[in-house]
């Protein structure tokens, strides 16, 4: 786990071309990284707690750059903001992708429990 | 002369039944050409038109049965098509290792919508991601758009910053996050960091004024915390010679309030107590402080600084 309570440096290598996020309760990161496939478009979602040992990876087929700005408290959905296309949610688990039909200029606030 | 009347009378009547017979047969033969239902009533039935019957499958658009399965049993049957297995469609389903489940969250989130003569609207939604056409608005503003918004650690509120088109005074607003209370908390000068207090109670942020033109990086600078469950100001402190580039944080048991103050040759961190409005100088150090940010979990300070040597 990258502790950040634990005092000292830790170091995490960021593949290059990732966008990174904390989870709400901070002990995690979460990283979308565009892939070495990313000429045809596939990118990989990476969640990872501390150093990469619980690694999932779920392979997407969206357009264009996508920049994470959120994860769900219990991680299983991410919103995903495409320079191209605009903003995603996608469902980790089943890999679905749903475009938001947006109006204008996307900022993505945050997540509250559903009523 | 007598038998001769009988025997014409008798091949009259023969005449006539013969004429009867024959009337009768063919009216049988008129029957079989309208009645499909006693086809055996005649013996030597004349060609008539075969119905065509149609039968709509669900398979219908499909690709169409084999020829032979059309061809009729005899000259007389009707053109019944009956689909045969191979014209049945081949559907396969993949299924999903783990099916789609709705989010137990809604996402929360701003768009500044601008038309094409200029106009402007702003609107905080909240949807399931699963059902996103669904979409509430919480607020909406016209000819305002939205700077800045975040969310209580409670999930509570939403604090945000709104100002005209081109003007940098901004209004900051609160509104819960089912969209039931909106209210104003305050008008400013300047747009700078609000920050949640982490039990959700409290709203930290400043406000900035440019006091001397000739020294426009500094100014005065009104740090206040806004009491959003009692909807009034608990701190307003006020400095001095404060760098317009303000970065704010709560320590994590909310009683602190950490800022970085200038001085002629030094930007420090500090702390302020909430309760008593007292600073304390917490850094001494000779050079340029940069962005600051206090984690999450309020326990870490983190900054840049640029030492006088580089």
């Amino acid at each position: 786990m990258l502790d950040f309570n634990s005092l000292g440096l830790q170091t995490v290598i960021i593949p290059r071309r990732s966008s990174v996020i904390w989870t709400e309760q901070s002990s995690q990161l979460v990283l979308l990284e565009q892939s070495d496939q990313s000429e045809s478009r596939f990118y990989k979602l990476y969640v990872c707690s501390g150093i990469p040992t619980q690694e999932r990876v779920v392979t997407l087929q969206i357009g264009g750059e996508m920049r994470l700005v959120g994860v769900t408290p219990d991680e299983s959905w991410i919103v995903a903001n495409d320079t191209h296309q605009g903003p995603h949610f996608i469902h980790i688990e089943s890999s679905t992708v749903i475009p938001l039909d947006k109006e204008g200029m996307f900022e993505f606030v945050g997540w509250v429990p559903t009523e | 002369m007598r038998r001769l009347l009988s025997t014409i009378f008798l091949i009259g009547l023969a005449v006539l039944l013969l004429i009867f017979v024959r009337w009768e047969y063919t009216q049988n033969q008129n029957n079989l050409q309208v009645s499909l239902q006693s086809p055996e009533s005649t013996a030597t039935p004349q060609p008539y038109p075969e119905p065509t019957i149609i039968i709509v499958t669900p398979d219908n658009g499909y690709p169409p049965p084999a020829p032979t399965s059309a061809v009729p049993t005899s000259t007389l049957a009707p053109r019944i098509y009956i689909p045969t297995p191979s014209a049945t469609p081949t559907v396969t389903i993949i299924p999903s290792p783990v099916p789609l489940q709705s989010s137990a969250y809604d996402a929360i989130w701003v768009e500044n919508i601008y038309d094409t003569i200029g106009r402007v609207r702003a609107v905080i939604c909240r949807g399931n991601p699963q059902d996103i056409g669904n979409r509430e608005k919480l607020v909406e503003f016209l000819n305002k758009e939205i700077q800045l918004a975040i969310i209580s650690p409670t999930k509570e509120w939403i604090a945000f910053s709104v100002n005209d088109l081109g003007s940098v005074q901004r209004e900051l607003w609160l509104v819960t996050s089912d969209g039931s209370i909106t209210q104003q908390v305050a008008t400013e000068e300047s747009s700078t960091p609000i920050a949640f207090s982490h039990n959700g109670d409290y709203l930290l942020f400043a406000d900035i004024n440019i006091l001397d033109i000739s020294a426009p990086q500094t100014g005065q600078v009104k740090i206040t915390v806004f009491d959003v469950v009692a909807e009034l100001d608990l701190v307003n402190a006020e400095f001095i010679n404060f760098p317009l580039e303000t970065w704010l944080g709560w320590s994590l048991d909310d009683t602190r309030i950490y800022y970085i103050l200038s001085t002629n040759n030094s930007h420090d961190v500090w702390s302020l107590n909430v309760s008593t409005e007292s600073s304390q100088q917490l850094t001494t150090l000779t050079g340029e402080l940069g962005q600051m940010i206090v984690d999450p979990q309020g326990r870490y300070m983190i900054y840049g600084y640029y030492s006088e040597n580089g």
